[in-house]
């Protein structure tokens, strides 16, 4: 369930029509690590998240990352405000132009159209969560790009702001790290078909180390499941 | 040299474990003013790590007006929020939160009621017309 706010979460008031930039810009809206990818990527995977901390920061970023999309969307569509024909030739806007005018279409810089096989939903809570953190450094890069290559300050300070966001959004991953040890741990300590005694002894040892932590984990038989399901995952 | 502060130890070393990667725990210092937060896009300062190294500058100054403020305390929320998600007993960033919603119902309260509503739930019909499609959208960049 979601609702809309009529506004944006950072202005978007470009006073100057640029469809070589718009061009650009774009790939952050159906680009490989743009933010229909991101905002697609978090609300796909939180289902399969064991901890409550996971799926308020999933579904929390998730959300996040729609407005962003929005912002990005604005900014493409003020570029291409008013265009004649000879500025859409001009700015090799012309190839776009002619299968979608100037509506807004999900596609990367070189045209490919935005597809869910840019993101990954794996079930596994570890290798989701890490896939998320490459997201997010994978899309400042992309601002990092941008910002090389426009110089217009109406562009630049909306990228800028997103940019900060990938920057933080990464570092949300702190939490999410840490629970994942208590699965992985006994993952990689996993010799034989069933819980070894080493592996059992790095559990009691965890439980030491992060009592919070493991007091939640023993108390709630979802995550009781999910580390027996480690065990057998990898049986081999 | 090498005197990196984020290689300060936050993760106990029998924890640490090959093959994984280690981010440190983010304890909630002071947050940036709104106003500043909002232009730097984050309330940490300890996360404010811009391209090419630019410097922090004061901005919207000269634009405090009514939907600034709930961009500002929006943002602000949006942010604490996601910090909350993942440090859910932290007192401090509790606090941050009733100070920020309180700011942020108060400049809501104050832009609807000047300019119209900010979702479809707070439609004055007094008028007869439903002034929620009115112009301009959000992307057209005329709202302010």
């Amino acid at each position: 369930m979601w609702s809309y706010d009529k506004r944006l979460q950072f202005p978007v008031k470009i006073k100057n029509p640029n469809p070589q930039t718009a061009k650009i810009v774009i790939s952050q809206l159906g680009g490989p690590d743009g933010e229909l990818g991101a905002s697609m990527r978090y609300l796909n995977q939180r289902y399969a998240m064991p901890y409550k901390e996971c799926k308020g920061i999933l579904t929390d970023i998730g959300t996040e990352e729609l407005a962003h999309m929005e912002m990005i969307s604005a900014i493409v569509y003020q570029l291409t405000r008013n265009l004649t024909p000879e500025q859409i030739k001009e700015g090799g806007f012309d190839a776009y132009f002619v299968d979608h005018t100037t509506g807004i279409y999900p596609q990367s810089a070189s045209g490919v159209p935005w597809s869910a096989a840019t993101f990954q939903s794996k079930g596994d809570p570890i290798t989701d969560l890490f896939e998320d953190m490459a997201a997010e450094q994978k899309a400042r890069t992309t601002y990092d790009n941008l910002l090389r290559l426009i110089d217009d300050p109406d562009v630049r300070e909306p990228l800028k702001f997103l940019r900060e966001r990938e920057v933080v959004h990464f570092h949300r991953s702190e939490t999410r790290c840490a629970l994942c040890r208590i699965i992985w741990m006994p993952r990689t300590t996993m010799p034989t078909t069933r819980p070894s005694t080493s592996a059992q002894r790095e559990i009691t040892h965890l439980q030491e180390m992060v009592p919070d932590r493991l007091l939640f984990c023993a108390n709630t038989a979802s995550i009781q499941g999910t580390v027996q399901n480690k065990f057998e995952h990898f049986t081999m | 040299m090498n005197k990196n502060p984020q290689t300060k130890e936050s993760i106990p070393a029998g924890l640490l474990s090959l093959a994984m990667a280690f981010v440190p725990t983010q304890e909630f210092d002071t947050p940036y003013d709104p106003v500043l937060a909002f232009s730097r896009g984050t309330i940490f300062p300890a996360l404010d790590k811009p391209f090419l190294g630019e410097e922090a500058v004061p901005a919207m100054t000269d634009k405090a007006k009514l939907l600034g403020r709930v961009r500002m305390y929006d943002f602000a929320l949006v942010e604490v929020i996601e910090y909350l998600d993942g440090h859910p007993d932290n007192a401090a960033a509790l606090k941050y939160y009733n100070e920020m919603r309180t700011a942020f119902d108060k400049a809501a309260a104050e832009y609807e009621d000047a300019f119209g509503p900010l979702t479809a739930r707070e439609v004055d019909t007094r008028s007869g017309h439903w002034t929620w499609i009115d112009d301009p959208w959000p992307w057209e960049g005329a709202e302010d």
